[in-house]
């Protein structure tokens, strides 16, 4: 077998054997889904249905993974499956097209020979991650660090001196502006990343590497996403920038957590001892491979972000975890890469280190499939003897496992409502009404998806010097119970879950219970009331 | 004459100025020391009294860290000054051999040499840095490591890239190799990073082979590093058994449970000192440097040791800042290595950079009376000059009132300023060499103020392991707790005999909370209650506390502490 169709079939073969145990996960967990992005993605649906956002849905976060969801939201309505596996189905989708377009970059724009095998690693690396997610798939961070990778190859491609072909670098620079616009952190991993590959290759053609097609691609994407806002209507714009934006910008460090916390804390640490572990590997192999450093560069940049966000949750490490499996995976290519040259010099035998070659990369998809296997298998009959949940009761076709929703708010939605069904959640985070009311098929009803704002709002109030853009902040309290107020009374929900604290203490100066005259308590749950609407 | 090598001069200058800078700064400051190396000082007094580490005394250093403490209260009875004055100067001291072992590796008239002598003045730059920004934290075991272990990685850069030294001049490769293995014993954990070194300077060797592995690979400095810490430990092991047999059972078992059973009290802001700008330096200069890294195997070790230093950041879970000092230093140094080839790049810079050097060479190679140089003159003036400007400007900056060091038995002079919180009520109530307990979670506040005001500790030497013995009953396994139930057993009737002993403590002063709880637990509240008076008792947030004397990073509440007095 000649080396490329080797490399080809190698490639080919370690997307496919992946790609295809990722899809047989999904396949078997259609409900599964995490807090944020099923929050996410009922945005995508008010939003399908015709609702503004910050108007008609109420969350801080920037609209661009909204419209990036309305796809899988849109292709939930009209197959009618679960928005959860089309939204999954999505992800691996994207999944397969970075990697397929990694490899691609990697097959015919770099260098083939000493470093094909670090190449296939950091592919392999790059689908790999991916399976360590579970509850955090589908995150925007997840969904950065796939839609950025083809552009970090691309670009690392064309430092390189390959030929580029317009309409490739435009696509692959559209998916990178995506990725690089669904969080304005992530523009600092492409800042690093840009920052190595200018001070990595020499100063020819520096500012015609800089100002190519795919990164002006990005940009323009960006420019146009920036611009969109200036289209949006006006009410939008009030509420966003007149209000949720400067409310979250002053009263952000409500989510403090240390830097012991975010950091030390044992359910985190394990990724940055990762990162490190992945400094060392892409520093051993960087004379064989300087891409091993450009994804050293992005994972290590991915530890910024994550310390600006300031609240040390899992997800917001996804970026320096990614990087760092991806640099992992690479460094171990690399390392066998070097044994192999290693006993083929001392055989004395250039023939013979091509068939040892072939040889372990075959041992090595053969190995990889099979584990693939072994581990699907083994996932199948736990799923299967798992307790099933029918998903006709929600409205669809097939069976869940239930641990996939189990949670003692799912039992009472299931009790009570039925699909399609108006449901509030008035507590200070995006759990625990998601991701159930995403998984249960039923409707927010109220705008207010969250009350998180409430306690940005409570945090300004206890913290910030007096000022005229606190009271004003501050005025904006009484609105947004109203509001509460006001789609109780349109929508009619028939549960209300209320946090007891400090959600109903923010709502107590109001006599908030005076509103719920129609609604019988009908239980106290996981620190929440649970109220239903008499018929 | 031969020309002298700018870098070289240069270095030596930087190198020379930066130990006279030191050494005027801490003639001054006589008192100032971080807490951890001041309790580690404290144990080298015990140590140097004949007490044996986990047997007489606790705490959870390794034992190398804890012997070597010992010299500097050596060498200070012999010239009675302050000890924490002596290990200041040792450690300038280090610096300066550090830094001239560094050189060494770049002496010599080969062309291949001009590849070191190129990094010298990113190296000691980089040093002096962040010894100057963390001053305060001069002495740190991390700071011992970085100096000791510099050395090491500059000559296996020279090894491994076939650069020879003079052949003529005596080689210090084995003296690095010992210097690296003291460092490497300071922490077990650092061990990591001998093995990280290795194994990136092995696959730099790129085309491996027998022969190459032999001249290039296994060379001097290597081997001396592994002969002398099989020799430390096995030497250690032979004279001192018990001690290392605590060390290996209970106390790394604490160590290990300390690991595990994380403290969580610690996630919020404003209970923690939050160094976040050290991690965000350490990410642009690693990111900076990391380009280079692949044409430089100075810089990569750099890297690679920085990205230990970030682990290492990581793994102590406290994240205080001289537990940074790892990740800046390392990742400066190499952003300044890569910085200087950055430089040299530009057509322009290089050719400013070589008219430069040419100018300034010449300038040094000129004669001055029969056999000097300019040169010649030129070292030890900067020094003097460094020292007396130093000293000037630190005398001018001190704080609070200068007292006579003589109660404490020594020559020279201290100020109130450099004292630690509480030192009035330590003052009024002991005197030096009495014993004097204060007890919280962690080593300030007691320390540095037992060793500034040279008192002894109890058994204690802080409140390791208080607190993890407490989480062990509270979240460990039956198993973890039997395990170490005779030690904590031990302890409190270790403590509760000292209590009613002789020579029992004249003051103690214990954290509100967890320690006082844990006290009156285990019948060592009782004690004091009988035989000792109570006092004000003191806090860390009290407004004159905080006003005379310099903040202290401490993770969690700052509660008072009780204050109690034997009774006479």
């Amino acid at each position: 077998m000649k080396r490329l169709d080797l490399s080809i079939f190698c490639a080919v073969a370690l997307i496919v054997v992946l790609s295809l145990r990722m899809l047989a996960s999904i396949l078997l967990h259609p409900l599964r889904i995490g807090w944020d992005p099923a929050l996410h993605l009922q945005c995508a649906q008010l939003i399908a249905a015709g609702g503004l956002p910050y108007v008609d849905m109420f969350d801080v976060n920037p609209p661009l993974i909204w419209y990036l969801d309305v796809l899988p939201a849109v292709i939930s309505s009209l197959c009618n499956v679960p928005v959860t596996l089309s939204f999954n189905l999505f992800m691996w989708l994207l999944m397969v097209l970075s990697s397929a377009l990694c490899a691609y970059i990697a097959l015919t724009k770099l260098e083939s020979g000493s470093s094909l095998l670090t190449n296939l690693g950091l592919i392999f690396g790059l689908l790999y991650f991916n399976f360590f997610l579970t509850f955090d798939f589908g995150q925007r961070e997840q969904i950065f660090v796939l839609l950025y990778f083809p552009f970090l190859f691309l670009r690392y491609a064309r430092y390189s001196g390959a030929v580029i072909g317009k309409s490739e670098a435009v696509f692959i620079g559209l998916l990178a502006g995506v990725g690089i616009c669904l969080k304005h952190y992530f523009l600092i991993n492409a800042i690093c990343v840009e920052l190595f590959l200018l001070l990595t290759t020499s100063r020819k053609k520096i500012w015609s590497n800089f100002f190519a097609t795919e990164s002006m691609s990005a940009f323009i994407f960006a420019l146009g996403y920036l611009l969109h806002f200036f289209l949006l209507p006006q009410a939008v714009r009030e509420n966003y920038f007149g209000f949720l934006v400067p409310a979250f910008a002053s009263g952000y460090q409500f989510w403090d957590t240390s830097l012991a916390g975010s950091l030390g804390a044992p359910d985190k640490r394990g990724v940055f001892f990762l990162l490190s572990l992945s400094g060392l590997m892409a520093l051993a192999f960087s004379r064989r491979s300087s891409l091993l450093g450009c994804c050293a560069a992005f994972a290590f940049s991915g530890v910024v972000p994550y310390l600006l966000q300031f609240k040390g949750w899992a997800y917001q490490d996804i970026p320096a975890f990614a990087g760092a499996v991806i640099v992992i995976c690479g460094g171990i290519a690399a390392l066998i890469a070097t044994l192999l040259e290693l006993i083929s010099k001392a055989k004395r035998n250039s023939v013979k280190y091509s068939s040892i070659f072939s040889a372990t990369c075959l041992a090595l998809i053969v190995l990889i499939a099979g584990i693939s296997i072994v581990n699907g298998r083994e996932e199948y009959d736990k799923v299967k003897a798992e307790p099933n949940f029918p998903m006709s009761r929600i409205g669809f076709a097939g069976d869940s496992p239930y641990s996939d929703i189990d949670s003692p708010f799912a039992t009472i939605i299931l009790a009570n409502a039925k699909a399609r069904d108006s449901i509030i959640f008035i507590g200070n985070a995006v759990a625990p009404g998601f991701p159930v009311t995403t998984q249960l098929n039923v409707k927010p009803g109220s705008r207010h998806l969250h009350c998180c704002i409430l306690s940005v709002l409570q945090y300004i109030k206890d913290v910030r010097p007096a000022s005229p853009e606190k009271t004003r902040l501050l005025s904006f309290k009484d609105g947004i119970i109203k509001e509460y107020i006001d789609d109780i009374e349109k929508n009619k929900p028939i549960l209300i879950f209320m946090q007891n604290n400090p959600a109903s203490e923010y709502l107590a100066p109001y006599k908030f219970e005076q509103y719920l005259k129609n609604y019988k308590k009908i239980d106290d749950v996981a620190g929440y009331t649970v109220y239903r609407l008499q018929v | 004459m031969k020309r002298p090598r700018f870098n070289l001069i240069l270095s030596s200058v930087i190198c020379l100025c930066l130990w006279a800078a030191l050494t005027g700064y801490f003639s001054v400051h006589q008192l100032l020391v971080p807490a951890e190396a001041a309790m580690r000082l404290a144990c080298g007094a015990l140590i140097a009294d004949g007490a044996k580490p986990y047997i007489d005394f606790l705490d959870n250093s390794s034992p190398y860290a804890l012997y070597l403490a010992a010299i500097p209260q050596l060498v200070s009875r012999l010239v009675f000054v302050h000890p924490i004055c002596v290990f200041n100067m040792l450690v300038a001291l280090l610096t300066l051999v550090a830094l001239l072992l560094v050189l060494n590796c770049a002496r010599g008239d080969s062309r291949r040499l001009l590849l070191v002598q190129y990094c010298l003045p990113a190296i000691v730059i980089g040093t002096a840095l962040t010894l100057v920004y963390f001053l305060n934290y001069f002495g740190q075991e991390s700071v011992l490591f970085f100096l000791l272990f510099l050395p090491y990685l500059v000559q296996r850069y020279a090894s491994i890239s076939n650069i020879k030294t003079d052949n003529r001049r005596l080689s210090c490769s084995p003296a690095i190799g010992v210097l690296a293995a003291i460092g490497l014993l300071l922490n077990p954990i650092f061990l990591l990073a001998l093995l990280a070194v290795e194994f990136t300077c092995l696959i730099a060797l790129g085309d491996i082979s027998l022969t190459k592995i032999k001249t290039q690979y296994l060379t001097s400095e290597l081997k001396a590093c592994l002969l002398s810490l099989v020799l430390l430990c096995l030497g250690l092991f032979c004279l001192a058994p018990t001690v290392v047999h605590e060390y290996l059972g209970p106390i790394s078992q604490i160590n290990q449970l300390a690991y595990e059973y994380y403290e969580n009290g610690f996630s919020y802001v404003d209970k923690s000192p939050d160094r976040r700008d050290l991690v965000y330096a350490f990410v642009v200069f690693f990111v900076l440097a990391l380009p280079v890294a692949g044409h430089c195997l100075l810089t990569r070790l750099m890297c690679v040791m920085s990205a230990f230093g970030f682990s290492y950041l990581v793994f102590t879970g406290t994240l205080l800042t001289h537990q940074g000092i790892l990740m800046i230093a390392y990742s400066l140094t190499g952003l300044l290595l890569a910085g200087n080839r950055y430089l040299r790049s530009f057509y322009l810079g290089k050719r400013i950079t070589a008219a430069v050097v040419r100018k300034c060479e010449d300038w040094l190679s000129a004669p001055i009376g029969r056999s000097g140089t300019r040169m010649l003159v030129l070292l030890p003036i900067c020094a003097i000059a460094s020292f007396v400007i130093t000293s000037f400007v630190s005398l001018k900056q001190v704080q609070g009132k200068v007292f006579t060091l003589s109660e404490l038995g020594y020559y020279g002079f201290g100020f109130e300023h450099d004292l630690s919180f509480f030192s009035k009520t330590v003052k009024e109530a002991s005197t030096a060499r009495q014993s004097v307990w204060i007890y919280s979670e962690q080593i300030s506040p007691a320390f540095p103020l037992l060793t500034q005001l040279r008192r002894k500790p109890g058994f204690l030497v802080w409140g390791f392991p208080l607190h993890t013995l407490k989480i062990l009953h509270e979240r460990g396994t039956p198993d973890q707790v039997a395990q170490l139930a005779k030690f904590e057993q031990r302890l409190y009737e270790r403590l509760r005999a000292d209590a009613l002993s002789r020579n029992p403590p004249v003051l103690i002063m214990i954290e509100d909370g967890e320690v006082r709880d844990l006290f009156k637990d285990h019948g060592i509240t009782a004690i004091i209650d009988k035989f000792y008076s109570g006092l004000d008792p003191c806090s860390p947030l009290n407004g004159d506390e905080m006003a005379v004397h310099m903040p202290y990073e401490y993770l969690g509440y700052r509660v008072p502490f009780s204050v109690d007095k034997l009774k006479k």
